[in-house]
């Protein structure tokens, strides 16, 4: 990236981060927080604190000399009571954290699952739902590792300069004049380290990408015998690593230096001050080792509330994320059913643009006749999966209509809508599961007649019943285990499962060669029969068994038979192989 | 990840580290400064016990004590050098051989793992150092247990025994520590593969989830992997708390029984109250020190596990590239006697025999999976055949040298390998150094490259993205061609060149491709069987075997297969 574009990317990021806390704990009402475990946690921890400060206090008692039987078992009892209470104080936390996490993941999966597609812009939808889900922790974190133990810090803090007051004013004085210091040099150090280290970690992560790069493309160093060169490329960019790694140790060494050198003046002033006083005979042997024990936790507090205040920073990319997604509006599921919903589906005067203004078409108009097999074309970026995404109303139309046997689409529910429709993307989409639960997938229940019969028709029966485990055989991530064809077919079968009555199919050109098409468009000829069925074709293979084209191109579209179109669609002449002849 | 239990394991890792050169020095500078702190800490014991009781009769206390404080501090940050040291070297090193070793590792070894590969090198390689690190806080441990141990018997007034209670609970409960962890892990890694496959997986299908109407099945099974992820939450949260109250109380634990055990003491008056504050320092001091010693056989193994993949890399057997002759200057026909090739069981290519004469154009037809983009690969000797042999003129392939024999072929891909730099120096990426730049522009235009190029914002100096993400398909792919143009190969591979293009940039790509294969030996792999038509030569493989050779007339007479690719039955 370019340094003013990285500036600009800077600039905005700032201006969002304002605003960002108010819409986050606007989120929390609907996280459904387990604020029984909440209030239970907070109520153990406070108890815990207090048992804490009670040892400190009976230890220190025990070093002021008292040695008594009653002061002994008191501070053992109390031990004994600290360690199960803080172990068990721990448990309650983490089983806080998983229910808010169960909690927030099922809220955020399914308002995911909500959203309209338009929510993603120009962003690849599954990188975006990835990270977003992983984000959902981001509550857990705000939570537990910053607003419970912020309160925490100040509570112990609290406490602590409470008991000291009560032994002596000037002692809790010089803790309070300590504090300010303490903030002050933190924030300073940890300014400049920051600054220092977020430019360094993406150096470091443009490096290390480089690197990768580098091993990812042996296969080119070998085709042209670069091996040599790309060694010694590769050590530079491991000794510039080296170096930024160094760098970066040295800048950790140097907050190091910082912490500790702003807790050791600190102790030091406090430690000599106090000293003065009980050499003075101004407060009392039991006051100084109650000072001295003490002085420690309160800074160890104190500590702790910046540390948590800096993880604050750390989530807050992971918050603005969720807070965005939990406030989107979600697709409108109301509207009319339309569970017989049939006829040709025809666009009028439709437009459409990205949100980033770049127009796909204007007011585009075109036809898919019912129980025909209508045969989309175009060059890649003409709009034919943007069309499709129209037809299925992930994206709402700008302008013009979409009607379907001469209803307005946008009248009908999107549920009902949508259940009319079937799609065979050439991306097939498999999971791990068996085959009988990848192709009853948005089925329903489905029998094993029918199941049988969808795979008959699909033309996979004979391959699924060779296998061990017939429909209940494996499948492995995303299909793995099974041939490109074999997935397509699958998905056929799940296709011809559903009562839908418009089926899509995105021609796979490169997964599949001309026979395997040609067999493939034979079953869906049989299989579609009555039904409305549009193909995105990218090889000629399919125009013969398309009835009717509709041909995307310069921004408008054509349609009729492949007659009709081959005189007026250079495209469609190229794809042909006429050209030459025409 | 579980270390893959095999015989040999240790051997490896060893042998790993006998591949670079190990900075002992460093390692011997970390032990000296653990022991160090140590004994700073030590001496800081009994100042501090004095002070917690306020016995301060003389100002020199509390100022030996501040030293002493400042001297810790130091001695803390100091002993960090030596380790961040020892491990960003021993990484840089491990680097540069792993890097070194793929670049030259047979292609089928690199195949198998490329996937990971980049993880090895990227991530794995920093564990060398805590192998390394392990050992050496190890040294240290068991030097700083027995000085703690010797000063503190100096103090031993009867309850000395405690220290070797404290020995067997630790034994005892780090054991129990990894058989929970181990318990933990298993669940735990259950669990997480499945929400994240979860995820992963069937979120990456999102808008074939809105295309089949699938949102409530998705919720509901989402729902599942999220409870079952939930589920093992609580199960961790259970075992941490064993966990927690057996093995992380030890330091409560000591400090119970100190109290306990010396208050008697004091009480008898055989001991003082200063020496007991200073003995549970002690006491815990020692516990530091001793506690991670028993844990060094898990930790190596740990590590051991964990580097088994970059020692198995390491141990594997380089290409060679010298052979007996170098490459011939005079062009030969290119021929395969009998080549069997297997990918494990599977034979992909079986007793091919077949000529690719030199300066003509061949045309290798077939359907999916026949064996064709293997047979390229073959050629390329990327791959080495199983059976039979590869000639070129009357000289098999393995006597010429490797580099010789890969630099005088071109290969262009369907999906071109390019990275993340400008437009010329991807083109120039397999040039010799100081290559003139009439030879670029010659190869560009040869690839129909320069009207984009010049239209780039930076023309040749624009910078194209991870892979050429900032071009179209038809640009990458010229790309491509202009780079194995600019080597002058006397053979060019077309595998899919044209394929994931558009109908009219497939043209255009094909037309600017016909002036380069004039006079060249070219190779052609496609589904578009138009290509026929520029073939002088047709070989049609089918399930691995030549089905039939000879020219296009030739090809279609005799072969079936071509005859169904070619449009059909109606043809035969």
């Amino acid at each position: 990236m370019s340094q003013p574009a990285a500036a600009d990317a800077d600039a905005i990021r700032l201006k969002q981060r304002k605003g960002t806390w108010r819409r986050f704990i606007r989120l929390f009402p609907k996280c459904r927080l387990p604020w029984f475990w909440l209030v239970l946690y907070i109520l153990f921890d406070v108890g815990t604190i207090n048992i804490g400060l009670s040892e400190t206090d009976l230890t220190a008692q025990l070093f002021s000399g008292d040695t008594s039987a009653g002061l002994v078992f008191r501070l053992i009892a109390v031990m004994v009571v600290n360690l199960v209470a803080t172990n068990l104080s721990v448990f309650l936390g983490h089983v806080t954290s998983a229910k808010i996490n169960r909690n927030m993941r099922g809220v955020v999966l399914d308002k995911v699952l909500k959203l309209p597609m338009s929510f993603f812009k120009e962003e690849e939808p599954r990188e975006a739902v990835y990270r977003i889900v992983n984000n959902a922790i981001v509550i857990d974190s705000t939570i537990m590792l910053v607003i419970l133990p912020l309160a925490t810090a100040a509570y112990t803090a609290v406490s602590v300069f409470g008991r000291i007051f009560k032994y002596d004013w000037r002692l809790s004085v010089i803790l309070l004049v300590f504090i300010p210091l303490q903030v002050f040099l933190a924030f300073l150090f940890g300014r400049i380290n920051f600054s220092l280290s977020d430019r360094e970690a993406s150096l470091k992560a443009s490096l290390t990408q480089r690197l990768a790069e580098l091993v990812t493309n042996i296969p080119l160093a070998k085709a042209f015998v670069r091996e040599d060169r790309e060694a010694r490329r590769g050590a530079e960019l491991t000794q510039r690593l080296y170096k930024l790694s160094i760098k970066g140790s040295w800048l950790d060494q140097l907050q190091n230096l910082s912490d500790s050198a702003v807790s050791l003046i600190q102790t030091l002033i406090m430690i000599l001050v106090a000293y003065t006083l009980l050499r003075n005979g101004e407060i009392t042997k039991r006051a100084w080792v109650t000072f001295f024990l003490f002085s420690s936790v309160f800074n160890g507090a104190i500590d702790q509330f910046m540390m948590y205040y800096n993880n604050l920073k750390i989530i807050q990319g992971g918050a603005d994320r969720v807070a965005e997604i939990m406030n989107a509006p979600e697709e409108d599921r109301s509207g009319e059913p339309c569970e017989t919903l049939a006829g040709d589906l025809a666009l009028s005067d439709v437009s459409f643009s990205y949100p980033s203004g770049k127009t796909v078409f204007s007011d585009l108009s075109c036809t898919f006749p019912d129980g025909q097999i209508t045969a989309l074309l175009g060059e890649s970026g003409a709009g034919k999966t943007t069309l499709i995404n129209l037809l299925l109303r992930l994206y709402p139309a700008e302008g013009g209509q979409i009607t379907a046997g001469g209803a307005d689409v946008s009248a009908f529910s999107l549920d009902s809508y949508r259940s009319r429709f079937v799609t065979i993307s050439q991306n097939a989409m498999l999971f791990s599961g068996t085959i009988r639960e990848n192709v009853c997938y948005g089925n329903g229940e489905v029998s094993d007649e029918a199941l049988t019969g969808a795979l008959r028709k699909a033309g996979i029966l004979d391959f699924v019943q060779s296998l061990p485990d017939g429909v209940n055989a494996p499948v492995e991530e995303y299909g793995r285990n099974l041939s490109g064809g074999q997935r397509q077919r699958l998905a056929l079968a799940r296709a011809l499962l559903s009562d839908a009555h418009y089926l899509l199919l995105d021609e796979p050109s490169a997964a599949m060669d001309a026979i395997a098409v040609r067999d493939l468009l034979r079953l869906l000829q049989d299989a579609a029969r009555g039904k409305c069925l549009i193909l995105i074709a990218h090889t000629p293979a399919v125009l013969d068994a398309a009835t009717h084209l509709v041909v995307l191109e310069d921004g408008s579209a054509r349609e009729g038979s492949f007659e009709e179109l081959l005189p007026q669609s250079a495209f469609l002449r190229a794809l042909s192989g006429k050209e030459a002849t025409a | 990840m579980t270390a893959p239990k095999e015989k040999g394991l240790w051997k490896r890792t060893i042998l790993l580290f006998t591949n670079i050169r190990i900075p002992i020095p460093l390692y011997l500078l970390q032990v000296l400064f653990g022991i160090a702190s140590t004994r700073v800490a030590l001496m800081y014991v009994p100042l501090e016990a004095q002070l917690k009781l306020g016995n301060i009769e003389e100002n020199t206390t509390i100022f030996t004590y501040l030293g002493l404080m400042l001297l810790v501090a130091l001695a803390s940050i100091l002993a960090q050098i030596p380790s961040f040291y020892s491990t960003a070297i021993v990484t840089r090193r491990l680097q540069d051989k792993l890097i070194d070793r793929s670049l030259r590792l047979p292609m089928r070894s690199y195949e198998s793992r490329a996937s990971m590969i980049v993880s090895w090198i990227t991530q794995d390689c920093t564990l060398a150092n805590g192998l390394l690190s392990s050992i050496a806080g190890f040294v240290t441990g068991i030097a700083s247990t027995v000085m703690t141990v010797s000063t503190m018997s100096a103090l031993d007034k009867g309850i000395g025994y405690v220290i070797v209670i404290i020995v067997i609970y630790v034994i005892f409960s780090t054991w129990l520590e990894g058989r929970l962890l181990f318990l933990r892990q298993r669940r735990d890694r259950l669990a997480q593969s499945e929400l994240t496959a979860f995820f992963a997986e069937h979120l990456s299908f999102f808008t074939e989830i809105r295309q089949l109407h699938a949102a409530s099945e998705e919720l509901e099974r989402g729902r599942r992997a999220i409870k079952r992820f939930y589920d093992a939450d609580i199960y961790m949260a259970v075992l941490t708390l064993i966990n927690n109250f057996v093995s992380g109380s030890i330091p409560n634990v000591i400090t119970i029984l100190v109290f306990v055990l010396g208050i008697r003491s004091v009480n008898a008056g055989t001991m003082t109250l200063t020496e007991l504050a200073a003995f549970q320092n002690y006491m815990l001091i020692a516990y530091q020190s001793f506690s991670s010693l028993p844990q060094i056989y898990s930790t190596l193994m740990y590590y051991n596990g964990q580097l088994y993949y970059i020692a198995s890399l390491m141990a594997e057997k380089e290409d060679v590239y010298d052979r007996a002759v170098s490459m011939p200057d005079a062009p030969a026909d290119l021929r395969f006697e009998d080549v069997t090739f297997r990918y494990g069981e599977t034979e992909v290519v079986s007793h091919a025999s077949f000529t690719i004469p030199a300066g003509q154009t061949t045309v290798i037809a077939g359907p999916n999976g026949s064996g064709k983009s293997t047979l390229l690969r073959l050629i390329e000797r990327f791959y080495t055949p199983d059976g039979g042999q590869i000639l070129l003129g009357d000289v098999p392939a393995e006597q010429i040298h490797l580099g010789d024999w890969r630099r005088s072929f071109g290969y262009v891909l369907q999906e071109p390998q390019l990275f993340d730099g400008t437009v010329r120096e991807n083109i120039v990426y397999g040039a010799p150094e100081g290559v003139s730049e009439d030879d670029v522009n010659r190869a560009v235009r040869l690839a129909g490259a320069e009207d984009f190029i010049r239209e780039l914002p930076d023309g040749a100096d624009y910078r194209i993205g991870e892979n050429g993400a900032r071009l179209s398909g038809g640009q990458r792919q010229r790309l491509a061609i202009a780079r194995a143009l600019l080597t002058d190969p006397s053979c060019l591979l077309l595998d899919e060149a044209t394929a994931s293009m558009d109908v009219s940039t497939a043209k255009a790509v094909s037309d600017s491709l016909e002036g380069c294969m004039a006079g060249r030996t070219t190779v052609i792999i496609s589904h578009d069987m138009n290509v026929l038509s520029r073939a002088d030569h047709v070989i049609v493989l089918s399930d691995g075997r030549v089905e039939a050779e000879g020219t296009r007339e030739e090809a279609l007479a005799a072969s079936p297969t071509l005859r169904a690719l070619c449009g059909g039955e109606e043809a035969a």
